[in-house]
């Protein structure tokens, strides 16, 4: 009788052990890697990232550059075209590029077309209410000398279960003035993805 | 012969077989009750649906489905959720139906043993072939919406993959629901200046669309693109082929959906045997009975349209699609049966009343599985119209529906309500494409709308 106690209570504690609908949330390292469900994720935008920065600051399109202007480049993010299978964020890893290029100090950025409309509505809105001190003048703008576009691109082959993906990233960097791609940036991600066949 | 029921038998009037049919006949209520309850509310659900009531309709999915229907209720939703214009949310619905429909797509131990000892509905809902490419259509419409022009083009990708996964396990169903997503994102690949894919998804339609109309718009559409394309090599597939009908810098793309999807039924075949002489020659009756799912028969909808266009017939992909697996549905009803006469037989050597009682619990239970996505329309359809100048200009286009002009300014979205020609009416959608091309999207609206007038929404 007393097994047969323990044993029920057993069964109850593990169906309410089951039924909790509480989440659970526990914090991790934003560089750690978690690979879910195969899709794109942090890790992959984090990795091109990196590739692309360590590309674009090793090569001589600054430095060439800063010799023939005498100034360091100003740069606009441009169009970064997703043609993958995924929904993929692309604003993550640019903001990325874009942080670091501007912290190295060796580039600078200027706001992008959709940025800018809110800028100059400010501004607009400073010429009616701020102060002849404190207000900022339009036609003062930094123009910027090269144009970082880009696109996501993948390939996907699958047979029942199991499932390669391949990604390649492509980032341009053109000069303004004359159209030329000063640097061109890539970065390659393949995975293979195993669902399966079975579950209980 | 004694007449049913006359005698309680000795051993059935005891403590143990009193607790022993209790049991019983308390599963035989819950099973009845259950089962009356679903009808009722599936009955509202429905209701709600043609009355366009969407509000009501989404508070009742928290009611209608079960666990094992979690996939079927989030593309319930997602789908009501379009009808409401709630597009992002609606979006969110049909990306986890999607997420989840892949992880069900295993095959399960105890879903398989349970469907042979209780019936078809232990089984996880797994949306079917040609309902997740219908995800994937409604997600890249959403975007349309939402003017997302790229991320429309990213679930056309996603579909073809997902034609890639299964075309593994059936390449002929996947073929045959494929059409609609071969139809669509060729237009929408046109629209993004895509024309090599374009002509890519047209030439897979071509392959594998069934219907002679859908041939002439697969074919027109290669013709036209081979010929912007100087691909002669395709181009003499076509010696007799016709001049190309009228191109334009202007177009607009009409999507239009009708009706609604015949629901699955079910279908008992049941007889009634002499059954079990218990004690004191008391005779039980017995009963046997399988259910099978089955499709009534339906009457083609006719769109009438004399452009480009492209049809898309969903009740005929449901039935196609239970015509494909009726014969495993079957095979497991038989072994289901013949497991329950079993397991009837051996109870009845003990007790015959329990014996009834089991049988009719499990001639209760045996329920045809007739879940399906049942808030789709009866067809899907996409016309393209070429607009001259004049027309572009002055933004007046006629759709080649009486009394009906669509005004169309350029760039913006809008919505229209209509009533169109087929005996529903429908809601018209205006996009803004690239530069001055405009997709229209239609609507099933519900049947009790009778607004002949254009409302902007």
């Amino acid at each position: 009788m007393r097994h047969l106690v323990l044993i029920t209570l057993s069964l109850i504690g593990l169906i309410l052990a089951g039924c909790s609908t509480n989440p659970k949330v526990e914090r991790v390292d934003a560089e750690s890697v978690a690979d879910l469900s195969g899709a794109w994720n942090d890790t992959d935008s984090r990795l091109v990232a990196e590739e692309m920065i360590n590309d674009a600051l090793a090569h001589v399109w600054i430095t060439n550059h800063t010799q023939q202007t005498g100034e360091r480049p100003t740069v606009i993010v441009g169009a970064v075209r997703n043609n993958s299978h995924e929904h993929i964020n692309v604003g993550i890893f640019t903001s990325d590029i874009e942080r670091a290029l501007i912290n190295s100090g060796r580039v600078d950025f200027v706001a992008s077309s959709e940025e800018r409309q809110d800028i100059r509505a400010e501004r607009i809105d400073q010429d009616l209410n701020a102060t002849e001190r404190t207000r900022n003048q339009a036609g003062q703008e930094q123009g910027a000398d090269y144009m970082l576009k880009g696109s996501v691109n993948s390939n996907v082959d699958t047979v029942k279960g199991r499932q390669s993906r391949f990604y390649q990233v492509n980032m341009d960097l053109i000069s303004l003035a004359d159209n030329r791609k000063v640097w061109v940036g890539q970065k390659e991600i393949k995975k293979d993805i195993k669902r399966p066949l079975v579950r209980y | 012969m004694n007449g049913l029921f006359t005698r309680i038998p000795a051993w059935a009037a005891s403590s143990h077989g009193r607790q022993w049919h209790s049991l019983l006949l308390l599963a035989l209520v819950v099973s009845v009750c259950g089962c009356s309850t679903y009808q009722h509310r599936a009955q509202q659900f429905h209701a709600a649906v043609q009355q366009a009531q969407y509000d009501q309709a989404l508070e009742l999915t928290d009611q209608l489905f079960t666990r094992n229907d979690k996939i079927l209720q989030l593309m319930t939703q997602g789908w009501l959720l379009h009808q409401q214009g709630q597009y992002k949310a609606s979006n969110e619905q049909f990306e986890l139906a999607k997420e989840l429909n892949l992880q069900y797509l295993a095959t399960s131990v105890s879903e398989n043993i349970g469907s042979v000892i209780f019936n078809e509905n232990v089984r996880t809902y797994v949306a079917r072939p040609y309902e997740h490419l219908l995800i994937h259509f409604y997600v890249a419409l959403n975007y349309l919406y939402l003017d997302s022009f790229d991320n429309a083009l990213v679930e056309m990708r996603q579909a073809d993959v997902s034609i890639q996964r299964w075309s593994f396990a059936d390449a002929q169903l996947v073929n045959r629901a494929a059409p609609l997503i071969y139809s669509f994102s060729g237009l929408l690949y046109e629209m993004n200046r895509q024309p090599d894919e374009a002509l890519i998804a047209y030439q897979r339609l071509y392959d594998v669309t069934q219907l002679s109309s859908n041939q002439v718009f697969a074919q027109q559409n290669i013709i036209r693109l081979a010929s912007q394309l100087k691909r002669n090599d395709l181009l003499d597939q076509w010696p007799d082929r016709q001049p190309l009908p009228m191109t334009s810098a202007h177009q607009i793309i009409n999507i239009r959906t009708a009706g609604t999807v015949s629901q699955m039924v079910e279908q008992r075949v049941s007889t009634l045997s002499a059954g079990y002489i218990g004690r004191g020659n008391t005779v039980y009756p017995a009963g046997i009975s399988v259910a099978l799912p089955y499709y009534p028969p339906y009457a083609a909808a006719r769109v009438p349209f004399d452009g480009e266009q492209f049809v898309y017939d969903v009740n005929q992909q449901a039935r196609t699609d239970l015509e494909s697996r009726i014969g495993h549905i079957q095979a497991r009803a038989f072994a289901r049966v013949a497991g329950k006469i079993g397991v009837t037989e051996v109870t009845r050597q003990e007790s015959p009343l329990a014996a009834l009682l089991l049988n009719i619990i499990g001639n209760v239970n045996e329920r045809a599985d007739t879940r399906s996505w049942s808030v789709l329309p009866a067809t899907i359809s996409l016309h393209r119209l070429w607009l001259n100048e004049k027309e572009f200009q002055q933004q007046l286009i006629t759709l080649n529906e009486p009394g009906f002009n669509l005004v169309l300014p350029a760039g913006s979205v809008q919505r229209l309500m209509t009533q169109a020609t087929y005996n529903l009416p429908a809601l018209v959608m205006v996009l803004p494409a690239k530069p001055i091309n405009l997709i229209v999207k239609s609507h099933t609206m519900p049947s009790g709308a009778t607004d002949r007038q254009p409302v902007m929404q």
